[in-house]
This record gives structure tokens, sequence and C-alpha cells, in this order.
């Protein structure tokens, strides 16, 4: 039987064709994966299932009736519950309210407080939620919090769930658990829509996978007659064998100068490719001197005794669960919080107090959270590269006015070298897709240079070609001497990218893993475990 | 495409929108109200504006900061009122120096307050305000004195060829706070912090910096405002300043400026504060009691604000 059907289904804005004919069907008791690259209509799709678009031509069918305008409130009410990875709880209420936001058992007027918890217990724990619901969602991390968003949406029951990067916060156990509750719901005979960037999670998951391009449907699959390459060949059109760079020492000739400071052109990546295998066995490069070393950095409550040299050249990750402390290492070599211990630049001892200080040290950081540290998104994209470049921008010797040529050419060399897609540097940066976001973020720090370059969760949520281009570009600034920090939840990132990887678990580093080492199942069983399990397996 | 640039354009140029109905509404004075044809009653609006219109500028510095000064009604009394008696003792320019000095020192306790102790920028300026009220009923003893200064008469009250000096400090303050806001380093200081303090703290925003400069200057042409108005009428009043602390945001907000911070142009607030005097002497011109008059003026700015300042839902 089917549930949802989406038949020919055509939307422009603004002249711009975002779907064609778009059509595929979701029945009763199946998991339906969507696939594509940013941009390729997605969101616009699932948009149109809940109701808060209407199509251009062509219809949705749910249930037997077309969809007509419908809001949120009501695709509730007829059985669609979302979880999107924008989330949407309310940071000051607790838990519980959170879940039945909207919908409070009450009596008299009076909202019943503990019958709302004890209601919101079993669904805490069918998400794998282990919090107390008095809590309030703004005090957990954004995985808990999504978890959260999860048990908002079982709460009403929901005969289609829309999980759109639903994922993306979580770590592998977390994700274990949605997959839990995805399975009970295709058991009771409810049908779920999984939108991920994540290839592996849509495999272990779904039925079929439907594959959009360019706002168009290439293809849908049954799951067991297709794989990886094949969904990522009609995603992207052409093969990802080369989504990592080669590692530090790999290549014969790292690149030097400007050229650094920019996404590789296609070719550029090729010849790396191409020189990386023919030097197949090489070394890990020696320990160079660390540019930045930390030696017991503590943050209270965060993470303890951290030890860590970045050195030149050298892509170190920070792997673990969610949670166990990699961000607040990150934020402390920022200077963005209080911490203590030993912290050396080039062998002299330093002090990171603030932002200020850190950049005046040539660091750099790009944060997890794009849109309220990364980036001003209410501003252009022109004010967004330029505010950390203002010694360039606004020269002391003009009495420090903006020098409006020299803040064009900043920003058209960093668009066209970081290829960012903008209609123009007075685009606003909320207007961009999240992967052009996360250029610009990147972008704004690398004029000056930076000599150690943090980056919390690079790709969240950004389609696997930027990805790419992401990967490429740390390893370009790695090979002209930077030393990068990543932290991420994503296993096949780290071992992919990283030349050395310290895994954390509660706050502190219990394993270090690098060169063969360097797998995905040592890094999942040290993350698990807390203990070092990368060695000796 | 038009269909979808031209409001953004609109949208974006809320400054334009705002001498835009200001033009209209003084042509519809001019035709349908009694005594605004003549030069003699723009210059005089323009000279009036001018108090407001300082205060104004001011405001929007903070203000697009996500800032708010509540003190300044405070400041403005207390600039007029200390020169007034510095002045009777000392002489004007000493009396002008302190007054000055005073402001401005306002104006540091605001931006420490905000920037150190983290109150809340409302409640830190209304409590500075509150607190320059009372010092200067104890200073005073609850008589203020009158003083004539020659140099803030001058200022005041002359004109160079017909147009009032008063005005052209307006417009010559004006011309820096354009440079500051929208031309220099600390102006995209400010309008980064208004879009956002955690990635401005990211980005390396020197937000104890920003902060000073914006009340700072907020303060001192508070101060300057009630110096000019100490020229205009001779005479210090404990209460002079208090219009000063609505209307000032008003015109801010009036001239297209987000009360939230981060978007707008201080030409605006020009805009907003002439509007304001015009639409107070609009009122005045017709023969209806004092309270009547504050109604109908609430209900214009809230019809104004409603026609092209509305905040975007996000």
């Amino acid at each position: 039987m089917t549930l949802l059907a989406v038949e020919r289904v055509s939307k422009s804005f603004a002249g711009n064709r975002v779907l064609n004919e778009v059509s595929f069907d979701v029945r009763a008791g199946e998991v339906l994966a969507l696939v594509g690259e940013n941009g390729a209509g997605k969101s616009t799709v699932l948009g149109l299932i809940t109701g808060l678009l209407a199509p251009d031509s062509g219809r949705v069918v749910y249930d037997g009736d077309p969809v007509t305008s419908w809001s949120p409130h009501r695709a509730r009410e007829v059985g669609i519950g979302s979880v999107h990875q924008e989330l949407s709880l309310n940071p000051h209420q607790t838990v519980a309210e959170n879940v039945f936001l909207g919908q409070w058992p009450s009596r008299r007027g009076f909202v019943l407080r503990r019958d709302l918890a004890r209601r919101a217990r079993p669904l805490l724990e069918r998400v794998g939620l282990d919090v107390d619901p008095m809590t309030r969602a703004g005090r957990l991390p954004l995985g808990r919090q999504q978890l959260v968003e999860l048990a908002k949406a079982l709460a009403s029951k929901p005969r289609l769930l829309i999980l759109d990067e639903a994922t993306s916060a979580l770590d592998d156990d977390q994700v274990k658990g949605v997959f839990t509750v995805v399975d009970e719901l295709r058991a009771a005979g409810s049908s779920v829509i999984i939108v991920s960037h994540r290839m592996g999670e849509l495999f272990a998951v779904s039925d079929r996978l439907t594959v959009l391009k360019d706002g168009e449907v290439m293809a849908t699959r049954e799951r067991a007659e297709t794989g990886h390459d094949d969904i990522v060949h009609l995603m992207i059109g052409r093969e990802l064998s080369d989504l990592f760079p080669p590692k530090a020492g790999e290549v014969a000739a790292p690149v030097e100068g400007e050229d650094a400071l920019a996404i590789p052109s296609e070719e550029a990546i090729a010849s790396d490719k191409a020189a990386a295998e023919e030097t197949p066995a090489a070394p890990p490069v020696p320990a160079g001197r660390p540019v930045l070393s930390a030696r017991g950095l503590t943050v209270p409550g965060a993470c303890a005794d951290v030890d860590l040299d970045l050195e030149p050249g050298r892509i170190i990750g920070l792997g673990g669960l969610q949670g166990q402390g990699q961000r607040a290492v990150l934020r402390a070599l920022f200077g963005l919080v209080k911490h203590t211990g030993r912290i050396e630049l080039d062998g002299r001892p330093a002090r990171l107090a603030s932002p200020r200080e850190a950049i005046r040290s040539k660091i750099a950081y790009v944060p997890e959270d794009r849109k309220v540290e990364g980036l001003h998104v209410a501003q252009t994209v022109r004010a967004n590269l330029s505010l950390t470049n203002l010694d360039v921008v606004t020269p002391a010797r003009r009495l420090t006015t903006v020098d409006r040529g020299a803040e064009a050419r900043l920003v058209d060399d960093l668009v066209e070298r970081m290829r960012i897609k903008v209609t123009g540097p007075d685009q606003e940066a909320r207007r961009l897709s999240g992967g052009n976001q996360q250029k610009v973020a990147l972008a704004r720090w690398l004029p000056s240079r930076p000599r150690v370059l943090l980056l919390a969760e690079p790709t969240r949520g950004i389609d696997v070609g930027t990805k790419r281009e992401i990967y490429h570009l740390l390893r370009r600034l790695a090979d002209s001497g930077v030393a990068v920090l990543v932290t991420s939840g994503d296993t096949m990132e780290l071992v992919g990218l990283c030349d050395e990887v310290a895994v954390m678990y509660e706050g502190a580093v219990v394993d270090r893993l690098a060169g063969a080492d360097l797998t995905e199942e040592r890094l999942v069983r040290a993350s698990v475990t807390g203990t070092e399990a990368g060695t000796n397996v | 495409m038009t269909a979808i640039t031209l409001p953004r354009g609109l949208r974006d140029n809320r400054a334009a929108w705002a001498f835009g109905v200001l033009l209209v509404t003084w042509i519809g004075a001019i035709l349908f109200a009694k005594g605004f044809d003549s030069v003699s009653s723009v210059r005089y609006l323009v000279q009036t504006a001018a108090f407001l219109g300082i205060v104004g500028v001011g405001q929007t510095l903070v203000v697009m900061m996500s800032g708010i000064d509540l003190s300044v009604s405070g400041v403005v009394a207390l600039s007029a009122v200390v020169c007034a008696q510095v002045a009777s003792g000392s002489g004007g320019t000493t009396g002008v120096v302190v007054a000055l000095v005073a402001s401005v020192l306002v104006g540091i306790a605001n931006a420490a307050g905000v920037t150190w102790l983290r109150v809340p920028p409302m409640v830190m300026t209304l409590a500075t305000g509150t607190i320059v009220a009372g010092a200067l009923l104890v200073y005073t003893n609850g008589s203020p004195k009158s003083a004539k200064v020659p140099l803030l008469a001058s200022l005041a009250n002359d004109r160079v060829v017909g147009i009032p000096l008063a005005f052209l400090l307006w417009l010559g303050i004006t011309a820096v706070a354009v440079w500051l806001l929208h031309a220099s380093r600390i102006g995209r200081y400010v309008f980064a912090l208004g879009n956002g303090e955690r990635a401005s703290r990211a980005s390396g925003v020197p937000l104890a910096r920003t902060a000073f400069v914006a009340y700072g200057a907020c303060s001192l042409l508070a101060g300057v405002a009630g110096l000019v108005l100490l020229g205009f009428t001779s005479t210090s009043s404990l209460t002079m300043g208090n219009p000063y602390q609505l209307l000032s945001i008003a015109s801010v907000v009036l001239g297209g400026t987000s009360i939230l911070g981060g978007r707008g142009h201080v030409l605006g607030t020009v805009a907003g504060a002439l509007m304001l005097t015009l639409l107070t002497a609009l009122l005045a011109s017709w023969n209806i009691s004092e309270g009547v008059r504050q109604i109908v003026l609430g209900l214009l700015i809230i019809g104004l604000l409603l026609a092209y300042a509305r905040e975007r839902r996000s």
C-alpha cells in the first residue's frame, strides 16, 4: 500500500527551476532514503510533502488525499512527524516540556508538570536518551538535543516520520539508537523518509533509495540491488575514490605560496593522487618542531590533562564519541573558555586568554556552529570575509577608513579561490547553502595566513562534493606549513583525512592512532571502550 | 527577477524610506496646515530638530551594536546644569569642558557596566541615568542656575548665511558619525556586534573597545545637546533632558535602524529626528490639548513603524 505519492511535481523559485517532474512514492512500512548533493532539491521535496510549499505542477498524495496547504500543526495531526538538522527546541524549557510542546497535559488550565515528566520518560528511553526529563533542553549537548527532537516527533505517533539530516550531530552509538526506533516504526507499519549525507547510515537502514540530482530523480533503487559506488555515481556523476587527499609525506612536492590557499583544481587533485600512488609506502613524516603544544590542558567540567603537539604539515584529529571534551580543547586553544595547563607557541610559554590573543598568535578557529559563532549570517558575504581581515581592509595609514577597492579585491579573490557559490558579494550569508557557508567561515581566515587552524566538525551537513574540496584544501594548507587540528564525529572522515587521531573519552585522551594503526575499527573501539585499543589488537 | 530585487532593495534602504515619508509629511504640512510654508518656519524646525538630532546620532551608534542608552535624558540635564553651575563661578569655557568631561564619564560607566559586569544595557543605562538625576538634585539643592554663556548662546541661536548654526553643528556631527559607523574599522565592529556577539567574539572583534567608543560617543553627544539647549534657553533645569530619552530612540527606529542592531544608517536618524520634530510642531499648530497631542504622537510613531520600519521575522 502506498502511503505517500509524489506525482510529477515541479517547483520553481524566482524563475529558477528547483524540481522538475519529480515522482516517487513511499509505501506503508517502508524506509525510503532521499539522496542527493546540497541543492539537489531534497529540502524542497520535504517542504512539499509537509505542505509548507505548494507545487507549481503535479501533486503530492498522502493517504489517498492530495496535500494542499498544510501547517506544521496540521501535518502533525495527519501523522507526519519530522526531525531536522536545525533544532527547534526551546532551550529554556525542560526536555519534557519540549517533547510535548503544543500538547501539554493540563487540568483546569494548569499544566501537569509531573505528568509531563512521567509521560516523557518512555519516549526518551525509546530514543536511547538517559536524561532527567526536567533538565532544561538548552543544557544538553547538540547530539542529545537532536534526540529530544526525535522524541518530540515520536510523541505524536507519526505514520510518516521525516528524518532530515537528523543524525548529523549524533555519534555512532546514538545513531544506532535512532535506527532501532526506525526499525520499530517500520515493524509497526509506519513509514520513514531519511535524508543524510552519511552513506553508511542510509545503507544500514533504508529499504529503497531515491537519488535526486539537479532537481530530477535519477533513479530509485532497492537497497539489495545497489551499492555505495552506484549511488554516489548517480548523485554526482563521477567516482569518489579521491574523496580524501594523500596524507603527509605522500606527495612528492608540496605546493608553496599563494596556491596553497585555494581549493585545488581537478588536475592538481589528479596529479597529487598519481604522486601518492608512486610513493605508496612513504613513512609518516618525522615529527617536526610543534608550533603549538599543550601540556595538561584542562577545562573544568569538560576536559582534563590533555597533551597535544600541533606540528606544521600535519593534520591531527580529535576523535571519540560525541561530547567527550573535544570541543572544549579547541575552544580553550582559541581563548574562548577559561583553562589551565601549559601552552607553548614555538617553544615559548603563551597565554591564550581571549580569541584576540589567539588570532594575534596566528591561530584560526572554524566552529561547529557556523550559524551562531562561525559567521554573521544576517550580514553579507563581503562583511563576513572582511571582518577578520580589517588590517587589510581598513589600514591604519588611512586612519582605519575602509578601502573599498582593497575590500572588493580581497572578497573577489577569496570567492574565486574557494569556489564559493554566491550571487554576489552582497548576498547575505544565511542565503548560502551549508557547504558555501562553511567555505566562507574557512575563507575568512586564509588571508591572515594562520599557522594553526582549529576546525570543529568541518563538514557537518555538507554535500559530498564540497566535503572533498574542503579535505583537499586542508591538506594543501597543511602541506604549506599550517598545523591543523580537527574534531569530527565522522570516523571515516578522521581516518581518511588525519595523520594522527587522539581519541578522547570523558575529557581525557585515551589513545593516539597514526599510520597503519589508524583504522575505522580501532578508532571506534577506542572511542567506545575509552581505553587504548589501537596498538595491541 | 524584479519581483525579487525590488522589495529587497526597498527593505534594505529603510533610511531612504524615512526621507521619503518625511518629504511627504512636510509637503502635507505645507498644504494643509498653517505656518509651514515660510523660510523662517523651516529654519525654526531644523534648529529645534538639532537638539533631538544630536542625541539621536549618538543613540544610533549604541543601538547599532545591539545596545540602548536610556541615560541620555540624565546626561542632557547633567551637561546643561553642570555647565550653568560652573560657568557662573569660573567662566563659560571651563563650564563647557567640565560638562563634557562629566558627560563622557557617564558613557564610560555605561560601557564598563555592560561589558565587564555584564549588566543588560537597558538596566545599566537606566540605572546610571537615575543616579545622574539624583546626583544633580543633590548638587543643585533642587534649584539649578541660569547662565548666559555667550559661546553657547551664539552656537544655539546664530546663523551662517541664513542657516542656523545648531543645524550645521548637527550636520557636522552626523558627517563624523557617518564616517565612524559606515566607513571606519570601529563601524565594522559595531555592525558585527549588532549582528551577533558570539560570532563577533570568535572573529576577534574587540568587544570592550567598541562598547566604550559607542557609549562614550553617545554620552558625549547627549552632553553637546545639553549645552546647545542651555545656550538656546539660557536656563538649565533638572528635567530638561526628559523628552530626549524615548524620542531619541524613536528617531533612530523611525530612521530605519533595527532596534535589535546590526542594520540601518545614521542618515536615517536625521530624517527620524526631523520627522518627530515636524509632527510635534504639526500637532502643536492644531489647537488640541496636550494629552490628546501625546496620544496622537504615540499612534503616529506606531503607524510609521508599521509602514516601513517593522522588524523582520527571523
